[in-house]
Order: structure tokens, then sequence, then C-alpha cells
């Protein structure tokens, strides 16, 4: 491979390539049969050097995005002499150990031949309905371990030398609930890897296999360089960030995924040390659920503007964890919801750290954002039509929202992170397929967090069955139900948690009757109101309804900051109730919905007054956390880099301070978190919102930090109840900067 | 004497183009366009085009038998958010699901650039429909179209009164199910026009009456915020076209690739919409057939974009669900795939020191460095102006859609370009590649023309079709210079380059002929009942009456009319379907057979073997009738060729041109479009300088003037020295 690429011809041949591995992401969803692929967006698709370096990866579920990579090494390193690696082979696989994020995802892979060559792979990894078990739609509550789940297929060579295997792609789909559409998918991921096959080929016959092999090698290179310079130009430091998966499909406790992510030079370690022992239940991920959640984060966020090229970025990325926890589970854990449990929460706790980082940088201002919906909320339904037809369902329609940003509110039902791509299925089509009717699918206020920016809100929908024989068999799954976690930056509050309700007897079909739609959950009178816990199965009965409400994004900055009229707007268009708006924005209305400029004035004067006064200083909350005494700091000089919008660095007799951005209060030297310098107070977490109220109030805290001088609002968290403080920002700053500051 | 005027009007001009009733184009002209009152810019290049035909406005109106128009009011109202103040009225519990827009909608119609910007994702700003007129009515259907519950009439009436007197000057009404049960929208409908009569009113159920709550919402939401500028414009246009004595009915280009009338317009404006760069694809399609090419691809490319359209078989591929400014909407029109890769797309180094083209554009305000407007950075068009391609005193035409130039900009339909300010940017950026200027611009013209070849194959083969099948069309200001280039990576062979480029758009929509459609949603799943499949047909049968009746009204005569039906199917819970043209009998059950086996050809052509998968089950989606009329405008009238015309009488002199594939810059002739005589024959490397473009013919290719006074290009076979390889 000694063919050197002319910088014309690596442009050129760049782009064809990254056409190709559109491509069969296009054709994939086109072909697909799952709106959990052509709706939802839960698959990915990858073209990768003959070693398995992943070349690119579709801007699909960006979760899945080393599964691939994964699966094709388990091939060579596992497959390779016993059964052989030929022209017109497909290896397909759902096991977590050898690349699967769970086993919903079947993943095909291929090797690629060029006269008798190994040029390349093509893959993709895509989510089924079902894939069997005792649960429909597979994902598993009640199970201890994997033996519960549904059945493992560890890489199989499906397709042989172009024929496909009939005997074994029985095995594949025997076992599902939704045969039928599982063998179409099946067909969608050859109809894509024929169509990438073919054009990899062209492109090999007008270019030559060298200059193709060159092709990739440069394609490594040169994406590596742009991510090296990205990553060298972002602070040193350490930032922290910990996030909860409440239940675990067995009890509700509180499970923690804990990350330290070290930026050095050109390098990004993140380090999980301290992350909770594997669960006994489905919420576990194995390590290739660990590493593809970080990068997921990494990607849409350090790589918006260059190509995904997993392989390329991968030797700057240095990852540091325990075998058998939560996001590094060894067999026999249960995993069956790993990508929307612990993967999930990994790319969640991963995507804050890199947020924090970023709101340190000088990217602040274009690219920080708080943390996005924290988590899928499923819902699998089981049952039979009026005419006695059965039906399992997966409803991939549950919208969360956007982090706000260091410039503009987060997108309201933007959607789930790290899955530009996705999209939510009309109501309609719902309808079609199954027994149920949404009395409302709607925007839901105060979901997102509230801030200087808020955070996006979710989506709020009630259900009841329609036309459906018999009860319906119901599981639910997500986390943060019992706490807030789409948290806020640098300032801004946290999303609400996730709501669940089941609504027993309710008055639902009479009020249809009398020609009336209920308005909400207080709107509907029933026999019983059950909140549910993140992980639920349960049965519907046709007198029943169901309401499920998607947290939002986290907010941006102080919310007394917000500017009055945004927040009077928010109530008029449905997105923030006026308790909300009194109680955290400190926003008044008159009587016609406008602001009351005075009452508002007053208002904030007086949530400020009672943060200084309920505020204790760290010291005291925290005295065994707290940083030894330092001297009196002489008068501030220059800013010389800035925490988002909350805290500012300056020089303060040849040392770096964090000084309060507001009013310039000294509150920490360098060397410290700047919480250890502010005032600190629990609030009630119904107050951020009233979903919160379902919530596990008691356990959970709300810690606010603020400035002793003006009460400016510097960060928010969200612990368990008797947690240390999270001390998440540890800026490392060259000695050279304390001197160019003095200068 | 009879002829027919067509007229286009773009961003900067509006075009005119005359044919007699042989067909022979007697004329053409160009006005600039007149954004307050576009009527003015059509009248002015009516009059522009009657003094070359020694008349005047009024003389040509009378003798006029078809005045065909296409403009861009829909689409300027929408991207300018200049429409009517809408209002919606939906389902109560379902008032957001425009602005939750499935999510999806903050990257609908976004480049895979744009979508993976997480931190910059947004929906549709500001939203078409505010949220606070959007007001939810007490009344629901089923999936069965049955009433779970009862419309409350009296709500709705208050919840219209409401948004009149917030300002609406639309409403859109969209329920859900309405698709299969229309008395609640119909009522509600009826209820406005009896209150409020001066409302411009619009029901989904007789717009799009498909399933997709969202896409319905958004394409009545549309139709309502277009129609009343729509036609407004419309109206006073023909009246003024009356008062200057044209007695016949307006025809209208619409988007999906034919002609309608008023009638159709009043009701569905949003046929209007795009309907500028479909002209163009009418023109190829009208050509194509003239010289029996089933299968076209079309590059338009302009001075800010880069369109590609398709037409297969003879006909034009139709996109189901396009997007407009992030807004999937559900009325069928001419594919066309539009990216930022035009004349002022943006060549520099990455930071990696690798030279990159576009996304970026320099748009047409400041431009390319060349326009001496301020732009300091190389564009497109500069390479093509180092590169001796276009000449310092060109014309530049082409479409700019959304702004107008800067004033003064071109100066008696020329504009001076600035050599040496394009040469400054060449030269900043061979100093950083430690490159020479021509190196820079020969690197960028190759990577441009690769890119617009992906785009092309894209094009192509998400269609399943292999681009080696087809022959190109190149038209607008800047696809003459690249196309042969593109071609050759293409591995195409012939090339068409029209004649009159400059005003092709007008002088395709006078190839298109009346095209009407009618759809009704058909949820079924394979086999149907035997009643159920003659339902069907009784349903296509409906769809006919419907046209014939729009035809009766256009005075079009029974023997004229030509109706085709096609079902839309798929396999069970696939998201998108495929058209399947049928002609059976419905009557005999057995008859469906034919129509699977036609889908699952059609499939597999699609998606390679080994992807079918009949156990999933086959479904129809709906199904449609198309019902057209021929052309209305005599055919366009070809000459014969004169086998000694001799090219060299075309021949103005030579300058320096770099050909990429043949190294350092060589003397090389320039001919004069102007003096081209059908039979005329080229070898290259040559340019043709035309008003409008300019031809480039490379080493390896050759190229005759055809009778329509088109330039034909051949490509030679790869190997020969080309752009390829280096």
């Amino acid at each position: 491979m000694t063919a050197t690429l002319d910088p014309i011809d690596f442009e050129v041949l760049r782009h064809r390539l990254w056409m190709i591995n559109d491509e069969q992401g296009r054709v994939a969803a086109q072909v697909s049969g799952s709106p959990a692929v052509y709706e939802a967006k839960d698959f990915n698709t990858s073209l990768l050097t003959p070693e398995g370096e992943s070349l690119y990866v579709g801007i699909y579920t960006t979760r899945l995005s080393l599964c691939l990579n994964f699966a094709v090494r388990t091939v060579i390193e596992r497959l390779g002499d016993a059964v052989g690696i030929e022209e017109g082979d497909a290896f397909v696989t759902n096991d977590p150990w050898c690349g699967a994020a769970h086993m919903n995802d079947i993943l095909m892979v291929a090797p690629i031949f060029w006269e008798g060559r190994l040029v390349c792979w093509a893959g993709l990894a895509m989510h089924e309905t079902d894939v069997g078990g005792p649960n429909p739609g597979s994902f598993t509550v009640g199970t201890p371990d994997v033996f519960g789940e549904g059945p493992l297929i560890p890489t199989i060579k499906m397709v042989e030398r172009g024929r496909i295997r009939e005997d074994l792609e029985a095995l594949v789909i025997r076992n599902s609930r939704t045969s039928e559409v599982n063998g179409l998918n099946l067909r969608a991921r050859i109809a894509a890897i024929n169509r990438t096959r073919e054009r990899i080929r062209e492109m090999i016959a007008e270019y030559g296999v060298d200059t193709f092999m060159a092709l990739q090698s440069e394609l490594l290179r040169n994406v590596g360089a742009s991510f090296a310079r990205r990553v060298r130009a972002l602070p040193d430091g350490s930032w922290r960030a910990e996030g909860f998966l409440d239940h675990d499909g067995n009890e509700n406790r509180l499970y923690r995924v804990r990350l330290q992510m070290t930026k050095t030079g050109e390098t990004l370690e993140f380090d999980y040390t301290g992350t909770d022992r594997q669960a006994r239940g489905a919420v576990n991920c194995t390590r290739v659920g660990l590493e593809s959640g970080t990068v997921s984060a990494v990607l849409p966020m350090l790589c918006y503007d260059m190509p995904w090229s997993p392989g390329a970025i991968m030797p700057a990325i240095r990852f540091v964890s325990e075998e058998g926890t939560l996001n590094n589970a060894t067999h026999p854990a249960a995993v069956s919801m790993a990508t929307v449990a612990a993967t999930f929460a990994t790319s969640h706790v991963a995507s804050q750290a890199i947020g924090k980082m970023l709101a340190c940088s000088d990217l602040a201002g274009s690219e920080a954002q708080a943390s996005w919906s924290p988590a899928w909320q499923g819902a699998t339904l089981a049952g039979r039509h009026e005419d006695g037809r059965p039906f399992t369902a997966v409803l991939l329609d549950q919208g969360g929202g956007g982090g706000a940003r260091a410039w503009k509110d987060g997108p309201d039902t933007g959607g789930l992170p790290g899955t530009p791509a996705m999209g939510i299925a009309n109501v309609e089509t719902y309808e079609k397929e199954y027994p149920i009717l949404y009395v409302y699918r709607r925007q839901s206020r105060d979901t997102g967090g509230a801030g200087r920016y808020r955070g996006g809100v979710g989506t709020e929908t009630m259900l009841v069955p329609h036309r459906a024989d018999g009860p319906i068999d119901l599981t639910l799954l997500t986390h943060g139900a019992s706490q807030p976690e789409a948290q806020g930056l640098y300032g801004g509050y946290p999303s609400s948690v996730q709501v669940r309700a089941l609504l027993r007897g309710a008055d639902i079909r009479a009020r249809f009757r009398q020609g009336e739609i209920p308005a909400g959950l207080e709107d509907a009178a029933c026999e019983a109101l059950e909140p549910q816990p993140a992980k639920t199965r349960t049965v519907v009965n046709q007198d029943d309804a169901w309401v499920i409400v998607c947290a939002g994004g986290g907010g941006y900055g102080d919310a007394l900051l917000r500017p009055p009229q945004a927040v009077a707007d928010d109530i008029r268009a449905g997105l923030c109730s006026r308790e909300v708006a009194e109680a955290v924005y400190g926003v008044a209305l008159d009587g016609d919905g406008g602001v009351d400029a005075a009452a508002t004035g007053a208002a904030r004067q007086a949530i400020r007054a009672r943060r200084l006064a309920e505020g204790r200083r760290f010291a005291e909350a925290y005295p065994d956390r707290a940083a030894p005494a330092s001297g009196a700091p002489r008068a501030s000089g220059a800013p010389v880099a800035a925490i988002g919008q909350a805290v500012t660095v300056a020089e303060r007799g040849g040392a770096l301070w964090y000084d309060c951005r507001a009013c310039r209060h000294p509150l920490a030297p360098v060397e410290a978190d700047p919480k250890t310098g502010a005032l600190v107070r629990a609030v009630p977490m119904e107050m951020l919102s009233p979903w919160n109220r379902f919530g596990l109030t008691g356990e959970i805290a709300v810690n606010e930090y603020v400035c002793p001088g003006c009460a400016h609002l510097l960060s928010v968290e969200v612990r368990r109840a008797g947690d240390p403080p999270l001390l998440d920002t540890e800026l490392r700053m060259a000695s050279d900067r304390v001197r160019d500051a003095a200068e | 004497m009879a002829h027919y005027i067509g007229i286009d009007i773009g961003g900067t001009f509006t075009d005119c183009a005359v044919l007699d009733g042989a067909g022979r184009i007697v004329a053409t002209a160009k006005a600039p366009s007149t954004r307050g009152d576009p009527a003015r810019g059509v009248l002015d290049a009516i009059a522009v085009a009657a003094g070359s035909l020694e008349t005047d406005l009024s003389g040509l109106l009378a003798g006029c038998r078809h005045l065909i128009h296409g403009c861009t009011v829909a689409t300027n109202a929408v991207v300018e958010r200049d429409g009517a103040t809408t209002g919606l009225i939906t389902t109560r519990g379902h008032e957001d699901a425009i602005p939750i827009g499935k999510v999806m909608q903050k990257v609908a119609g976004q480049s895979e650039r744009e979508m993976i910007h997480q931190s910059h994702l947004d929906k549709a700003e500001p939203p078409l429909v505010d949220r606070r007129m959007i007001r939810g009515v007490t009344e629901r259907l089923d999936r069965a179209g049955d009433v779970v519950v009862a419309l409350d009439e009296e709500e709705a009436a208050r919840a219209v009164d409401s948004l009149v007197a917030d300002g609406a000057q639309a409403i859109a009404v969209c329920f859900l199910w309405s698709f299969l049960n229309d008395d609640h929208e119909r009522r509600v409908g009826e209820r406005i026009a009896c209150d409020h009569p001066g409302i411009y009113v619009t029901a989904s159920s007789s717009l799009a009456p498909v399933l997709g709550e969202y896409e319905r919402a958004v394409t009545t939401a549309v139709n309502a915020y277009v129609g009343p500028r729509v036609v407004d414009y419309l109206e006073r246009l023909a009246a003024r076209l009356a008062d200057g004595g044209y007695a016949a009915p307006l025809l209208l280009a619409h988007s999906m690739g034919g002609l309608t009338t008023m009638e159709d317009v009043r009701a569905k404006p949003l046929l209007m919409l795009d309907s500028g760069p479909v002209s163009g694809v009418l023109g190829a399609r009208f050509f194509g057939a003239a010289y029996g090419e089933a299968n076209i691809l079309c590059a338009d490319m302009g001075g800010t974009t880069f369109d590609v359209a398709m037409i297969e078989g003879g006909r034009s591929v139709l996109d189901e669900q396009p997007v407009i400014d992030k807004y999937a909407y559900l009325m069928p029109k001419v594919a066309v795939s539009s990216v930022g890769a035009g004349g002022g797309s943006i060549v520099w180094l990455d930071e990696n020191g690798l030279l990159r083209v576009g996304p970026d554009s320099a748009g047409a305000d400041p431009g390319p460095a060349c326009y001496g407007r301020g732009g300091a950075r190389l564009t497109v068009t500069d390479v093509d102006l180092i590169l001796g391609f276009l000449a310092a005193g060109a014309f530049l035409g082409g479409r700019m859609r959304r702004r107008p130039p800067a004033a003064g900009a071109f100066l008696g339909g020329r504009m001076r370009l600035d050599r040496a300010a394009a040469e400054r940017a060449a030269d900043a950026l061979a100093r950083a590649m430690g490159g020479d200027r021509v190196g820079v611009a020969a690197g960028a013209f190759r990577i441009v023309n690769a890119h617009m070849a992906d785009l092309m194959r894209r094009c192509s083969i998400d269609r399943g079709r292999d681009p080696r099948d087809f022959v190109l069309f190149a038209y607008g200001g800047a696809a003459a210079m690249h196309i042969a280039y593109l071609a050759r990576e293409l591995r195409i062979g012939t090339v068409y380059v029209p004649s009159f480029a400059a005003v092709f758009s007008a002088l395709g929509m006078m190839t298109g002929g009346l095209l009407h459609s009618e759809e009704a949603s058909f949820p079924a799943v394979f086999p149907l009942a035997g009643e159920e499949w003659a339902r069907l047909g009784r349903l296509f049968e409906a769809g006919e009456r419907s046209l014939a009746r729009l035809f009766e009204s256009e005075g079009v005569a029974e023997g004229e009319r030509r109706f085709e039906r096609s079902l839309y199917m798929k396999y069970r819970l696939q998201p998108s379907s495929l058209s399947v043209p049928v002609s059976v009998d419905f009557r005999d059950p057995e008859s469906q057979q034919a129509v699977v086996e036609a889908f699952e050809a059609r499939y597999s052509a699609l998606y390679g073997a080994n992807a079918a998968y009949r156990a999933a089950g086959i479904e129809i989606v709906k199904c449609r009738v198309e019902g057209s009329a021929e052309t209305v405008a005599p055919a366009l009238a070809a000459v014969d060729p004169d086998p000694d015309a001799d090219a060299e009488t075309a021949r103005t002199g030579t300058r320096g041109i770099v050909f990429p594939e043949l190294g350092a810059a060589r003397d090389t002739p320039v001919y004069d479009g102007a003096r081209l005589v059908p039979g005329m024959r080229f070898e290259g490397p040559l340019v043709i300088e035309r008003t409008g473009d300019t031809i480039v013919l490379p080493s390896f290719a050759g190229a005759r003037v055809d009778g329509f006074g088109n330039v034909v290009i051949a490509i030679g076979p790869p190997g020969d020295g080309g752009g390829m390889t280096p």
C-alpha cells in the first residue's frame, strides 16, 4: 500500500466515499419496515477498514457508533480462521458481547473484496421491535440476568458467497413476535450492503485498488488531525459529571454513573471509575455501550464540522473503567435495556462533561449547550385488535427537548441527543396499526429546565385503548422518573422528571360520549391515579388511560436574568406555568398576561434576598470538602477566561481566581472549584416544576450555588440526599497564563 | 397570426419567449423582475418582445392564443414569510402537531453537514402559523373514520371568530382522520365561508386526503398561507392582460410538471410552489422526446445553486413529500435536488491544508471576487475566469432566486468582471498551499465537478438507475462551462446544451401540456376482496370524472384527454411507497396478481436481488389519477441542418485558456454563439460564447449544432488524457 494520494484526488474521493455510506443509511431507512428504523432512526451504518476501523459512521443513532467496529473485530478474531471470510459473505449477531448494543439490535457486517483481496467492510445495526424473550418488545422487566431475556445470537455467517442461508435466517427471526418485519429488515440490510458493494467496486474500477487503500489511511490521518486540533484548542482540565439510573427492572433504586473527563493537550480521557457495580436487572450495558455512548457525545459536540470517522478520533480518546460495572457489564448481566439505560446514561454524563468543558472554552458562545432530554421513554404494548388479531407495538413518539445554549433556548420537542435525524410518527400512523387512541399529544409545559435561556420542553401524551379486544400488556421504561436528570449548565436549572401515570377506571370514554375531550391529567376523573416508577410492566384495561410526560433539556445561566417578556411569551405558548414563572423566574404578570415590571423587580429582589439568607457558606455546609483558606485576594486584574455566564477567571496578585461574572466578587482560587467560594442552599424540586411531585422528592436534593456578593446563581446540582457536593470544574491553567495576565 | 407567449418570473429577470403558429421561436426578451408588483415585469417583458416583433403590447396580446406563465410569488411568500396571517383549526388535543413537527422538522430538507451540528439545530423560524393562531376544536374521528367525539360546531364557529379577531386572513382546517370522513372539516369550512366570506379557507380533506396529520396540516397551512397572495396576484395579472387584449384563459406552470388554469390554482395555490426550476425540466423532457432520449439528467447551475432533476422513461420523477423551509408537505412535485454548489461556491483551504469547495457560497452579494463588490474569497466563478473559460466581459445569466442584485450591477446586460481581483483571491490560497494560481484553480475546478457528479450519481442511484444510461441536459448560466467534465466523471457520452439558455424556463413551460391530478387514500392489504377491488376501480373512475369536469371547464375536447392511473404500494409497515402504473380491469379480482408482480418488479429494480420480502405483506396506500392533454403550444420547430455549414465562420479569435487535462494555458479558439448555424461541427479544445453562457468544449469532446440550435456535445472515451486522472 505505497500509493500516495494527490490532495485533489483525496478531496474528490473522500466526498464520494462519504456519499456511499450515506446512501447505505438511506436505502436501509427506505426499505425497512420498522418505525424504529425509518422514523426514530434507531440504526446506524458504517464503512470500515479491512482491520475494522470505522471510516465513516452514519448520522443516525450515534449510541451505536462503535458497534459495527466491535462486530467486525469479533468476526476477524473469532471466525476468521474457524469459518472463513469470503467474497459475498455477511455476518449477523445481536450479542452484546460480540458488538451489539443490546439484543434488539441485529447487526450485519459484510467484507468487500476486490480481486480476492479484502478491501473494506460495510455494515448496519438496526433495532428490531421484538427479538423474543418473556417481555413483548424484548426490553425485559423483572429478570435478574441475561438468561431471562431474548435469545442471544453470537456472530454467525448468514449469507454465504451471496446466498442467504435460509436455515440461519429462520434462526435469526424465529423467536420474535414480529418475525415478518424482522425478516423484511434483514432484507433491508442486504439491500443496503448490495448497493455499497457495487459502489465501492465502481470506485476501485475507476481509481485502482491502491488508491482506494491509500484513501482509507489518508482519511483516518486527516480527520484525526482535525480532531486533535479541536481538542488542543480547548482548555486543559478535568470536568466531572454524574448521572443516575433509577430502577433496575426489579427494584427502584438509584444507580450512579460517575465520570471524570480529563483533557490534556490533544487527548481526552473518560474515567468512569466509581460507577456502581452492574445491576441485577436489564439496565446494564457492555463495554461496547460504554465506548459508543461516550463517542455519541463526542461526535455531535466536538466533531460538528468534520466527517464522523470514529476510527480517526479513537486514538485521541482513552477510557478508564472497571469491569463488572453498570456500563462495562460482564456476562451474565442482563442487558436488554442497555441502549436506553446504561449506554444512554453514559452518553448523558459524557455530554454534560463536554458541555462544561465547552462552556469554559473560547467556543462557549457558539457551542456550549446544556443536557438534552436525559432518556428515551419507551412504551411497548401487546394485545389483540377488536377482530382478534394479535399485535406488538413499540411507541417511539416520546419527544424530549434540547438543552439550552449559551445564546438561545433549547429547541422545544427537539428529540433526543445524538440522533439528529430522528423523528416521531404521526398519531394517525400509530392509531392505524394499533388499537389505541391519542386523547392528546402536545408540548408539555414546565418540562424544560429554567434559565437565562431555558431548555426545550418535551411532549406529553394521553392514550386510551380503542377497538382493542381484552387488556393490553404494557411495559414502560425510562430513567429520570425519580429525579430531574437533564442538568442545566452553570446556573441553569435541570429539566423536570419524566412522568408516567396510569389512570385506572378513567372517565375518558364517557367524556367522549358527552362531547368532551379531557385537557390533561387533572381534567380526567379516575378511580385511582398510579404514578409509575422508571420501569414497569402492567395490564391496561378498556377503561384505563395512561399519560407520558417527557423531560425536556437543561437550562443555561441564572433564570433571574431571563427577559420577563420571554417568560410571558412562554406562558402564552403553553410552555411555562404561572407558578414556575413566579417561583423560579420571579416574573409577575398583569391581568392581560403582560409583564408587571414593578412586581417582577420586587419578586426577583425577594428571590435574591432569599438565596443570600438561606445560603450557607460552602465551608460550613461541607467542612471536609472546603479548600484551605487563602489570604484575602487583592484587587482584581484583567479577566483571562470565563466559565459560561457564571464565572470569570481573573488574576489577583499573581494568582488566578474565580470571580462572579456579574459582580466580580472573588469566589475561590483557580486550584479549587468555584463552588467552594459560593453559598449553597437546597431547594425543593417541586418548586422547579409541578411535574416533579411525581419524583422521589424525599430522596433527591437540588442544590443551588450562588455568589455571596450578588446572589447570582452559579451552578445547580441534582444529588442523592446525603451525597457530597459535585466539584465538577478543575481548570489547569498553565503558569504562562498567569504571567500573561500579570503583564 | 396566432402565437404563444411563455413568461417566467425569476429573481432577477422576467423572461419571455414567443412562438409563432408553426412553433418557431420568433422573439425572446427579458425585463427586470419587479418585486412589489410582479405583473409589471410581466407586461414589460411582453412589451420588449412585442417591440422586437414590431408591434406593441396590445398587438401581441390580442394575437396570442395562449399565454403560459410561471411565477415565484408562492415561493417568495414562504421563504420571506410574507404570506397571509394564517390561522389553523384542528382537533382538540392535537394543536401542537405542527410545532412538534414530528421532532424531525429541525432537520427536514437539511444537508448532512447541517444535521450533525447538534447545538445549531432548530425548527422552522419563525413558524408559518404562530402557535397562538392554532385553535383546537372538540371533535374526533378514529381510524375507521367513525365519529368518537361529535363536532361542536358552535365552538368551532367561536374559534374561527377569535382567529379573525386576531387578524387571520386565511384559515386552514385539518382534523385527524378527515381523509376518511370529511364531514367535520366540510362543516367547519362551510361555516367559515358563511360567517366570514372574505377569509381564504382551505380544508385538508380536499387538498391532500392522505394519512399523516402533520404533513396534512402543513400542506393545508401552507396552502392557506400562500393562497391570498397567489390568487390576488394572478387575478390582477389576468385583468391587466385582458385589458391589454388577451382573450384566452391564463395557463399556469405548476410544480408537478404541467400546466393548469386559474380554477385549479384558486383551490390549490401551493401548486405554484417552486414551479420555476420545474419549467426547465419540462423543456428538457420536450427535447428529450424530440431526440428519442427517454432518460435525462438535468443540470441547472446558476449563480448560487446547482439543481438536479431526472427524467426517466420520458417522465419526470416526482417527489411525493417535498420540503420547503423545513416544512414537509403533500403535493407531489417534480423532484429537484438542490445544493449550494453554483458559481458562488467558495474555494478554501481547510485546517489540514487541503483544498475544498463549498458548501459556503458568496451568494449574489458580495458574490465572487471578480464581481468587484467586495468579495475577497475565491469562488467557482473566479476559477472559471482564471482558467480562461469565462471572458472578462461575459454576461452572467442564470437564476438568482432569492436576492435581487445590487443596483447597477448589470450594465446593459453585461457585467465587467475583475480578473485581477479573482487572481488575488487565488494567489492568497496558492501562497498558503505552496502552489501556483493555476494549480489552485484547476484543482478547485476538478473538485467542484466531482462533487456535482456525486450529487447527480446519488440522484440517479436513489432511483435504482445507473447514470451511464442517461444523457445530460445543461442549462443555467454556469452549467455549460462544467458540463463536459461532469459528463466525463459520470461516464455519460452525450450532453445537450439548449439554445436560448437565458429564457429556457419560459420556453420550457410552453412545451408542457395541461396536467391535473386527483388522489384518494385507499388503505388496503393484498389480496383484496373482490368487492373492495371493484370499489378501487370505481374510485379511479370518480377521480377521472372529476378531472373530466375540469377539462370541460378548460375547453379540452374529450378526445384530447388522457388518463393514467397509478397505485402507491409498499410492503406492510414500510414508510414510503412506490407508484405503480395500473391499467387492469378492476372487475376481475384476479387482476390483482399482475399489479403485485408489477410492484415487486419495480421494487427489485430499485433495491436489488434479495431485497424483496413478500412474507411481510403488500399494501396499497393511495391511488392517483393523472389527466393530461397534449401540449397547448405547437411543437418547437427544427430546421434542417446545413451539411456544409462552416464552423470557422463563427470564430471570433483566440484567447489563452487552461484546460486542466492539457496543463498550461494555450491559445484556444473562441466562437460566437450568435453565429452558430445548424450543421456546424466542432472539435475541442475551444469555447463558444453565447448570450447568457459559455460552452466549454474540452480536448476530449466534440460538438455539433442541431436543427433547434442546441449544441450537442459528444464526450470521447475515457483514458485519452481526460480530466479524470491527473
